[in-house]
């Protein structure tokens, strides 16, 4: 299973959880759990969302209503412990240091889609974000970048100093691009950070390449989230 | 006989082959909720906060394909050394019994031999992890409170791995703690709390070193540290803080926080977010650059009712240098500017999630606060222990859960932790003596 399985997955999973057997479950969990049954979508939504990065994640999903079974109790549980997560699933490299590039999205391919002309309507901008949001937590630093691009190229935002612009002779989509990487709190992928404990960025090749591959990243995962949305790849909506 | 690690108390036991799941507990969590620990091979320990000698969950997951009724031998040598053979035996054969039924079944694991005066609950070392993995993780702790959490469960986790196969947990978490404690050192921004924090840090730097043995350069660097620390080489704060756990400043809405969507310990940070220009939004934690790390603020249009901008929260000005205690944290997020009218603004660390409806950001809230009384009560501050468990009454009363309302007024009057009389009870854990507004220094 892969993201662009994402939605079927949860459509599966909800009208699984929404059934009687599956309100049932739901009801149970939060019984066996002691919590208040006004928790009840909170979970259908946090077990919804489970599904959906787990098969971004590429995890297998061999029975989608037992896997729901499963993500509902781990999210109870969750609920338990405060949502506090367990040491496997924190972002160590993040808080250990957190000016190292992330592990990323693991595709490093650029995309040939052009996100931003594909969304030209209101509600497919809209179902782009909704397919971006599961994508969020397996690489936060991306995903971040990819709505602020388009927050830039199609919702008309304004960066503004200090953020760090290409020389003379880029396009708007590198200046976009770059706009984006800073928004997203990508420091090291600019040749200079003077904020203190930054300890610069590196050779400008070193920097220009880091910049490369988050720009990749984040252009991959927007186009995987178009496809998760049903937008058509290759921009063949335009016109 | 080697005693079973969960003790010999009466436990239930639940099997729903449907959801291929099996619970046993003591009883449910109560108002501070509970502290996980993942013992490998789809087994999890969940200890209660407030009374850790109990057992508020232990987890089996089983996997979605095969056979219902037949747990996998790497289960059931945990299961052996957990609850002793002769409950896991019990336990095996409830679970096929609920598999051949195609039934929830529920039944009780009666206790079993204790020794004279004991009924053993859960070992020690086990609540020091699960708690210790608690800190470790909490959103918003500081650097240096992650890096000695993490030793400190390691060093648990290392008086048991023998038998339970957690070698390379204990490991796993050895190692980050000590790159997160030397990256500390590196930068020069570790003073340690107090002579108190410092005695206990170094028998724990020892163990983890030992634990290291993949990694001998970082042993080496915390066996130095110890000896640097005995030797009164590292710097130590001397000043005594006056509020052992500080008073909560209280729920403060500014501008466009979605105050309901702050997880606990935010939620009493005084978020502060504020439009700059016509697609800009600044958004500030007072004081929190220390404890900024994990953290994304993000921005959701409430219109659409999807999200619309995210960043880290970087180290900001005010309070105090760029970066140090005190200073600000602050994330400066690039929006539509047609979705300003209707945008809410918060605080997680987990991006990708959904936000929490106000139902659940209150039991959240309930559960932090209940977090802090258990702290504090095993600090020894029976008054902050007293005050953080009203406050915790309180918010399980807002979020609808009397039971647990009541456990907080009872733990108040109590003025200590239900088990902390019990023999094997886990004291202060180092990094609560680490944790912002901790121990008094003495």
């Amino acid at each position: 299973m892969t993201i662009s399985d994402c939605p079927s997955a949860a459509a599966q999973a909800e009208r699984f959880l929404r059934s009687d057997v599956g309100r049932a479950i739901v009801h149970r969990t939060l019984d066996a759990n002691s919590l208040s049954q006004n928790l009840q979508e909170d979970l259908v939504q946090d077990a919804l969302a489970r599904v959906c990065s787990a098969a971004a994640r590429g995890e297998v999903i061999d029975n989608v209503e037992a896997f729901a079974i499963v993500v509902l109790r781990r999210a109870a549980i969750d609920i338990v412990r405060g949502r506090v997560r367990s040491p496997q699933l924190v972002d160590w490299a993040e808080i250990v240091d957190p000016d190292a590039e992330g592990q990323g999205w693991p595709f490093d391919a650029a995309s040939p889609l052009d996100v931003e002309a594909d969304a030209l309507g209101r509600r497919s901008l809209a179902d782009l974000r909704a397919a971006l949001r599961p994508l969020l937590a397996l690489d936060p630093a991306a995903g971040a970048a990819a709505l602020a691009y388009l927050a830039i190229t199609v919702d008309g935002a304004a960066p503004a100093p200090p953020c760090p612009q290409p020389d003379g002779g880029a396009t708007a989509g590198e200046r976009a691009e770059w706009a984006a990487l800073h928004y997203s709190g990508q420091s090291r992928c600019f040749p200079r950070d003077d904020r203190p404990g930054h300890g610069g960025a590196g050779s400008p090749a070193a920097v220009r390449k880091r910049r490369s591959r988050a720009a990749g990243r984040m252009r991959d995962l927007l186009a995987r989230a178009a496809t998760a949305a049903g937008l058509e790849p290759q921009g063949a909506l335009h016109g | 006989m080697v005693e079973p690690l969960l003790g010999h108390r009466q436990l239930v036991a639940t099997c729903e082959p449907d959801a291929r799941l099996v619970t046993v507990r003591q009883r449910r969590a109560g108002p501070a909720g509970s502290a996980g620990l993942d013992l490998g091979a789809g087994v999890e320990l969940d200890v209660d906060v407030a009374d850790p000698t109990s057992v508020a969950g232990l987890t089996v997951e089983l996997a979605t394909t095969g056979d219902a009724g037949k747990l996998p031998a790497a289960v059931r040598r945990r299961l052996d050394v957990l609850l002793g053979p002769e409950r896991a035996a019990a336990l095996a054969g409830l679970v096929r019994a609920a598999a051949d039924r195609d039934t929830v079944v529920e039944q009780a694991l009666p206790s079993t031999g204790a020794p004279a005066g004991s009924e053993g609950g859960v070992a020690p070392a086990l609540q020091r992890a699960a708690l210790a993995h608690r800190a470790a993780c909490e959103p918003g702790a500081p650097r240096l409170v992650r890096a000695v959490a993490l030793l400190d469960a390691a060093a648990a986790l290392g008086e048991v791995w023998h038998r339970l196969d957690l070698r390379a947990a204990a490991r796993h978490d050895a190692g980050i703690g000590a790159d997160l404690l030397l990256g500390l050192l590196a930068d020069d921004e570790v003073t340690l709390p107090g002579p108190r924090a410092a005695a206990a840090l170094v028998p724990v730097l020892r163990q983890a070193a030992r634990l290291l043995d993949g990694q001998p350069l970082a042993a080496s660097r915390l066996k130095t540290l110890a000896r640097d620390i005995e030797r009164g080489r590292h710097p130590v704060a001397v000043a005594s803080r006056r509020s052992p756990v500080p008073v909560a400043a209280g729920p403060r809405k500014k501008g466009l926080v979605d105050l309901g969507a702050l997880p606990g310990a935010l939620a009493e940070a005084g978020v502060e977010a504020v439009t700059a220009g016509h697609s800009h939004v600044e958004v500030r934690v007072p004081g929190w650059s220390d404890r900024r790390h994990g953290l994304w603020a993000q921005a959701v249009d409430t219109v659409e009712r999807t999200i619309v901008a995210m960043a880290p929260l970087g180290a900001g000005g005010a309070g105090g240098a760029s970066g140090a205690e005190g200073a600000d944290a602050v994330a400066v997020l690039l929006v539509p500017p047609l979705s300003i009218p209707h945008l809410a603004v918060d605080v997680t660390d987990r991006p990708g999630t959904p936000r929490p409806s106000p139902a659940l950001a209150a039991v959240t809230r309930a559960v932090h606060l209940g977090a802090v009384a258990a702290r504090a009560a095993r600090l020894g501050d029976r008054a902050a222990a007293e005050r953080r468990w009203r406050q915790c009454a309180r918010a399980w009363q807002a979020a609808g859960d009397g039971t647990r309302a009541d456990q907080a007024l009872a733990h108040a009057a109590r003025g200590q932790l239900p088990g902390a009389d019990q023999p094997g009870a886990v004291t202060a854990l180092v990094s609560d003596l680490f944790t912002p507004g901790g121990p008094t220094m003495a």
